[in-house]
């Protein structure tokens, strides 16, 4: 395996695809999109990955169910992957209640991409 | 503060009697036994938030929240009285479209919090928008130079123009009448456009999002349609902006 570390990103919006993108290959990381929570349930399947960014408003299945069945998965390392949920919080959670959904951190919409890259640093770290 | 209205709906009688007691101190109220006695009430009477037992004869809870919501695009908060306490059934019922849950057994004071929350934000808002509109900024720097530090200015020039693309659709969606339009894709949209918006610093425009979909969660159409209204001139601000003071250096 490479050094090169991979993260899988959910999220409907193309345009905080394309920064995040940008973002983390400035820090060579490597990404990949899904634009829903099932179509990221559907690459987690086929690849590794390191870390996964989640939104939660999501069509199809959102980052609350999906979180739900990645950390139900019987695969011993994939049901274990930090899960960083990046959301405008509708539902006002709490980061308490973000932990109980299986999130290990929460980033606030409208991003800040310097919080972005911090957390995903620290945790891959 | 009995100038809000609270619509309880449960079939049991003394859970009933039990809400009433805790929220006819504070507000005041009106009780149905099921799902459709409350889809009738809905039609002839106005109210600031709905609870909503869910298992109940004749219509049960989530049939008609979502009648309610069919009928009433811009209804109330409605929150769901369930016994199902665990965090994977709030999911659902979160996702069926309630705004929030109250789980029994009840909690009064926890209860009469969380009433007093989705009842309170609109306050909130109506005295506090003085000071929200003190910001006429276009574009925040700050943030814009930030962006600038990972992405080339190509790559920025290309996800601004894609901003623009979707700005174009949601003035569409504004000049759409809203008696044609549904509201929960709209409302997904705007959600979609308010990050978008607040991560390139775009704040005219995300903070007129932010308010739409707050007043929307208030259950109040007449302010929602006049804040679309006003997003609109953000938009066009945005965009003249764009054009007359952003250069690219590529």
């Amino acid at each position: 395996m490479s050094d090169t570390k991979k993260i899988l990103v959910g999220e409907d919006s193309s345009i905080i695809i394309n920064l995040t993108k940008n973002v983390l290959a400035f820090e060579n990381y490597q990404m990949k999109a899904a634009r829903n929570g099932k179509q990221l349930l559907e690459f987690l399947e086929r690849e590794d990955f390191d870390l996964i960014l989640m939104d939660i408003s999501m069509p199809v299945m959102d980052g609350v169910e999906c979180t739900r069945q990645i950390r139900a998965l019987e695969d011993p390392i994939k049901s274990k992957l930090p899960i960083i949920a990046i959301s405008g919080n509708i539902h006002n959670y709490t980061p308490e209640e973000f932990r109980r959904l299986g999130f290990d951190d929460f980033i606030q919409k409208p991003l800040d991409y310097d919080k972005v890259l911090a957390t995903v640093k620290k945790i891959l770290s | 503060m009995k100038s809000k209205r609270v619509l309880i709906v449960d079939d049991h009688d003394a859970n009933r009697k039990l809400f009433e007691t805790l929220i006819g101190h504070l507000y005041s109220h009106e009780s149905a036994k099921n799902g459709l006695e409350a889809v009738e009430l809905v039609k002839n009477e106005t109210f600031d938030l709905i609870l909503m037992d869910i298992q109940m004869p004749v219509m049960d809870g989530i049939t008609a929240m979502k009648k309610i919501r069919q009928e009433n695009p811009t209804i109330c908060p409605i929150l769901a009285v369930t016994a199902f306490a665990k965090e994977t059934d709030r999911g659902s019922f979160l996702a069926a479209g309630f705004d929030d849950i109250v789980t029994k057994p009840i909690q009064p004071r926890e209860f009469l919090k969380l009433i007093q929350d989705h009842l309170g934000v609109i306050e909130d808002s109506s005295t506090s928008k003085g000071s929200q509109e003190t910001e006429p900024v276009i574009l925040d720097r700050k943030i814009f130079d930030q962006l600038l530090k990972y992405n080339s200015s190509q790559a920025i020039r290309k996800i601004f123009d894609e901003f623009l693309v979707e700005c174009s659709q949601i003035e569409i969606w504004i000049e759409t009448p809203p008696s044609k339009i549904d509201r929960t894709d709209l409302l997904k949209i705007l959600h979609t456009f308010k990050g978008n918006s607040g991560t390139l610093g775009a704040m005219g425009i995300f903070h007129s999002a932010k308010r739409a979909e707050e007043v929307n969660r208030n259950g109040k159409p007449a302010e929602f349609d006049e804040e679309m209204k006003k997003m609109k001139n953000e938009i066009r601000q945005f965009r003249d902006f764009f054009n007359r003071e952003l250069t690219f250096d590529s």
